[in-house]
């Protein structure tokens, strides 16, 4: 482990994966040392029964949503570089990174990254929009079935289902540190490892999605 | 050809000679000549040494060592409770309760990265990590290219720990473990007179003592006057088997555990020639009521040694105390609880049951510097009024962690091999309905 660990892992290596997110040296090689001791078939690929077995994901009322965050194309193996990407999402943006804006490709812990990411996690069958029953799966996921926190609010929507599209979130991106919808309970917030001292702060405009039909105010 | 044959006997006959003086008697009296003191000194000295090249040639990696020992992420640690409310501050309804929010994910997210990235179980059943090499290639830290001179100080270290004292070890633990054979089967021959006991006990202590030179242990125990007494149970966080060795030189317990076969089963049939241990046969194991009564029965005895016990049921790396399992607890009788903590600087004590065989455990211990631990003898604890035995075990594992500077974890240590229950998932599922819902949070 250790520094045993970074010598399989080449220099180069290393290189591309600072690039691509932006994590320190020192962050890769400890945890490429995490990788390699989850790694328990020893392949250097991770596969779902390796996320599950660390008890606190697997006790997790979203830790299946979560592990399913690292095989993005439904594989059933991931590399550290794929590792990697996923856990870049919650690199906690620095001061210093805010007010660059030099490189041409979104960094992956761009606040519309993050967002998507948590969208992702409702949005299990992956077309980019959160259906009614998406929503409740969720509820259901962390309240074990309890019908009164599995409601969705509101009813609004009929026809075609109340769902809240990636736009939205995009919409909140733009608009201000919080999303919030009144009617429906649509409450949108930031991830990160690492949060900065204070949490999403300052006075979040109202923003109301589109399952229920209403403007942006 | 002969000549050297003769010299190879005469040599051997030399090496047994100053082993037998120079160990083996004052092993059996209990009394030290200095040699492993002056060793330990030098020892301790070189180490010191050592990390302060190690220092001064990483200075800019600095920052690293602090990282790796403070853990790469910040964690929050609030409640869900509180966080949860955190996340919910922008909205105009009460921070708690009211009903499911989207944003409520975002606290279950980032718990769960933050156990991917470092999680408070897994790492407790690998090697410990340490701060600076201690010039072993078997931790965190493997051999780094620093200077010429510690280069040479590493190899004089290889040669004297794998020629020099290795076969040493090796000898007195072999030496050791015949002689408890033999010694407990001669003392189970004797009458069962009151003189037997005393025996009984002398042997023990000296086989064990023979063998924790063979491991070069130095214990420091404390508070001696909390020792565990006839008639008790003794409890002790979980290490590695050597665990029994060390608390065995400052007095004898009763063994409870399952039968073995192989050399461990030779060991304890003499053993129990001589005194009273308790094994039970692998399916008498699984009867609970049959083992506590037989434990009852055996603590009752007031002319019994204090049974050692390990309620963890499984080696921890040293860092924390896991789950003590109950059922020491429900036997009744003094519990003795014990804190063991061995230094990780002279070697890694920790027995990975999953990565090496007990044997290449044991050569390992042989070829590591040393084994340095301290053993804190707590005041003897009872069980409260309306207490049950699981509120009493946490309060000896606290009381134990807190004594041995080890991180208290509710964790089951048997989730080496297992898995998670699900009903735990559903605890925390149902922390978070009661938390939304509000009104049912009575119910749990």
């Amino acid at each position: 482990m250790g520094s045993r660990a970074s010598t399989l892992l080449r220099e180069e290596e290393i290189e591309e994966i600072k690039k691509e997110t932006g994590f320190s040296h020192s962050q890769i090689t400890r945890l490429y040392s995490r990788f390699t001791s989850l790694d328990k078939g020893e392949n250097g690929t991770l596969s779902r029964e390796d996320f599950q077995r660390i008890p606190e994901l697997a006790i997790n009322p979203l830790g299946d949503r979560i592990i399913n965050a690292f095989f993005p194309d439904g594989e059933d193996q991931v590399n550290f570089r794929g590792f990697m990407r996923t856990l870049a999402h919650f690199r906690p943006v620095e001061d210093n990174e805010k007010n660059k804006n030099l490189s041409n490709t979104e960094p992956l812990n761009s606040r519309t990254n993050k967002l998507h990411f948590a969208f992702q996690l409702y949005d299990l069958d992956r077309d980019d929009k959160i259906s009614r029953d998406e929503l409740l799966q969720v509820g259901a996921a962390l309240a074990h079935g309890d019908t009164r926190v599995c409601y969705v609010g509101g009813g609004g929507g009929g026809g075609g289902g109340g769902r809240f599209g990636l736009n939205v979130q995009l919409q909140a991106q733009l608009a201000g540190p919080a999303l919030l919808c009144n009617v429906c309970s649509a409450d949108f917030g930031l991830v990160q490892i690492m949060p900065p001292s204070s949490g999403p702060s300052g006075s979040s405009p109202v923003v109301t999605c589109n399952c229920c039909e209403l403007a942006v105010t | 050809m002969e000549d050297f044959w003769a010299g190879v006997l005469w040599a051997l006959r030399i090496w047994l000679y100053l082993i037998v003086c120079l160990i083996m008697i004052p092993a059996m009296f209990g009394f030290s000549l200095g040699i492993s003191e002056t060793y330990m000194t030098f020892l301790v000295k070189t180490l010191e040494w050592a990390t302060l090249k190690i220092q001064k040639a990483h200075a800019d990696e600095q920052e690293l060592k602090a990282l790796a020992s403070n853990g790469l992420i910040k964690r929050e640690n609030g409640s869900m409770e509180k966080e949860l409310g955190e996340l919910r501050r922008s909205r105009p309804k009460p921070p708690v309760g009211g009903d499911f929010t989207l944003s409520d994910s975002f606290y279950f997210t980032r718990r769960g990265i933050e156990s991917i990235v470092e999680d408070e179980v897994t790492q407790r059943f690998s090697s410990e990590e340490l701060v600076s090499w201690n010039l072993l290639t078997r931790t965190n830290n493997d051999f780094q290219y620093i200077s010429l001179r510690l280069t040479l100080v590493y190899g004089l270290g290889i040669f004297v720990r794998y020629c020099i004292l290795a076969p040493l070890r090796i000898t007195l633990a072999c030496i050791g473990l015949t002689w408890l054979v033999i010694g407990t089967s001669a003392v189970g021959l004797l009458p069962d007179w009151r003189i037997k006991s005393w025996i009984s006990e002398w042997v023990h202590v000296m086989c064990y003592r023979i063998c924790a030179r063979g491991l070069s242990a130095t214990i420091h125990y404390h508070n001696r006057e909390n020792k565990p007494k006839k008639g008790g149970i003794c409890v002790a966080n979980h290490t590695s088997p050597i665990d029994i060795v060390i608390l065995c030189n400052d007095g004898c317990y009763a063994m409870v555990g399952q039968v073995h076969g192989g050399l461990m089963g030779v060991v304890q049939r003499a053993m129990v020639r001589s005194c009273p241990h308790v094994w039970f046969e692998r399916a008498e194991m699984k009867d609970r009521h049959l083992v506590t009564k037989r434990l009852r029965d055996h603590v009752n005895d007031k002319k019994k040694l204090p049974i050692l016990i390990f309620p963890e049921g499984t080696c921890i790396n040293n860092t924390s105390v896991m789950m003590f399992k109950k059922g020491s607890f429900e036997i009744g009788g003094t519990i003795y609880p014990v804190a063991i903590k061995y230094d990780p600087k002279f070697g890694d004590a920790f027995w990975n049951s999953s990565k090496y065989s007990m044997v290449s455990y044991l050569l390992r211990m042989m070829t590591s510097w040393a084994l340095v631990c301290n053993v804190w003898y707590l005041p003897p604890m009872h069980q409260k009024e309306g207490e049950d035995a699981v509120q009493f075990a946490n309060r000896v594992k606290s009381a134990i962690a807190h004594r041995g500077g080890l991180v208290d974890l509710q964790w089951d240590g048997g989730l080496k091999r297992a898995k998670v229950k699900e009903s735990f998932k559903e605890q925390e599922q149902k922390k978070y309905s009661s938390m939304v819902v509000g009104e049912d949070s009575h119910s749990d």
